[in-house]
């Protein structure tokens, strides 16, 4: 069972901030009048509490309102993403997701577009594009064919090109190849 | 209890968009949270720097205050936090000479005894375990009770009797070595 004046001196450093309630204040200082340690304790208290603390002066108390708002708010700005993900978490992962969903497309996607000119096999193009062409066409083809840079050879590939070799070929010859080649097409060769 | 519902008020003010109700908040605790960070720290620009910190990270984490303790007890652990954090990062130098024994104001002799015994005061403060310091800040200094402190400091009411009794213990005892007497 604590005693009264254990629970009184408990409540000197409120008593003397005088945040203890009109009763208790007055129980506090009745109890002082008569108890010796309990003055003591009080007065070496006032001695702790004596110290003085500099005060940083007028300017800085009017401005630090102000000061601590300003800075709230630019925070706010510089990391609106901050915000955002604390604020919507699931909105934020979800968006999150899908700019990396896109990161990764894109630059797929700008492969496939973008065509290298010895991508495409000249034969499939030569299939395509010449299926109606008469024996008498062939050199023209041929001499087309050699012409068009972009079907040109890369400098390590061998001469003479097999585009000359189809123009050495007879018109029975041309003939069976092309049947040759468009047996492979319909197979998936 | 008035004083809770107030700052309650204004939180709940400030979340609902009223930028304003946050310098009401930091008008009514600015000089508090100053002196505690400044009895931490003993360093007047280090104390208004702290001060300005302990708001911020306040305001930013306000989400957090549940308002089940009051917001004074929940802004005094915020700057007994920042104050800890900051001494941990830099180390005090000693300090020869104590504000108060600078000379600037010589008076009686008297005053000079007096701000002597306050100045070893000060430093038996500083060299106090640091529970033990934090239990006199709050207790001598700010006159929190021991609920409050124990909510400040995050541990059992049991404990801050123990660190505030060996605390001021200590201090009555640096001040009978160097030879004062306490008033009475």
């Amino acid at each position: 069972m604590r005693s009264e004046h254990e629970e009184i001196m408990e409540m000197l450093p409120e008593y003397l901030k005088g945040s203890l309630p009109g009763e208790l204040g007055n129980e506090v200082q009745a109890h002082l009048e008569v108890c010796k340690e309990c003055k003591s304790e009080v007065s070496f208290l006032r001695e702790i509490v004596d110290s003085e603390v500099p005060d940083p002066g007028d300017l800085f108390w009017q401005s630090l309102p102000r000061r601590v708002r300003l800075t709230v708010e630019k925070k706010k700005e510089r990391f609106p993403l901050g915000f955002l993900v604390r604020r919507l978490p699931v909105a934020a992962a979800i968006a999150a997701a899908l700019l990396l969903t896109l990161i990764y497309i894109y630059p797929n996607k700008d492969k496939v577009s973008v065509q290298d000119p010895f991508f495409n096999d000249p034969l499939t193009a030569s299939v395509s594009d010449y299926t109606d062409a008469t024996e008498e066409d062939i050199p023209l083809i041929a001499e087309e064919i050699t012409v068009d840079e972009s079907y040109l050879p890369r400098d390590n590939y061998m001469d003479p090109s097999y585009h000359n070799e189809f123009a050495s070929l007879s018109s029975g010859e041309m003939e069976s190849l092309y049947e040759a080649l468009k047996g492979e097409q319909q197979s998936g060769g | 209890m008035k004083q809770m519902d107030e700052d309650i008020q204004l939180v709940e003010r400030y979340l609902g968009g009223d930028a304003e109700a946050v310098e009401t908040l930091v008008v009514k605790y600015q000089k508090r949270i100053y002196t505690i960070v400044y009895r931490m720290t003993r360093n007047v620009e280090d104390a208004k720097d702290l001060t300005q910190k302990t708001f911020v990270k306040a305001i930013e984490g306000i989400k957090g205050f549940r308002k089940e303790s009051s917001f004074k007890t929940w802004i005094y652990r915020i700057a007994i936090n920042t104050g800890l954090t900051h001494l941990k990062g830099n180390r005090r130098e000693e300090r020869e000479l104590d504000e108060s024994m600078m000379g600037s104001h010589p008076g009686t002799l008297s005053t000079i005894i007096e701000n002597e015994k306050r100045g070893f005061i000060r430093r038996g403060l500083d060299e106090l375990p640091e529970r033990q310091r934090l239990a006199v800040i709050l207790r001598a200094y700010e006159g929190l009770s021991c609920t409050e402190t124990a909510q400040v400091m995050g541990c059992s009411e049991g404990a801050v009797k123990a660190h505030y009794h060996h605390g001021v213990k200590r201090l009555k005892e640096i001040v009978k070595e160097k030879g004062y007497e306490i008033r009475t």
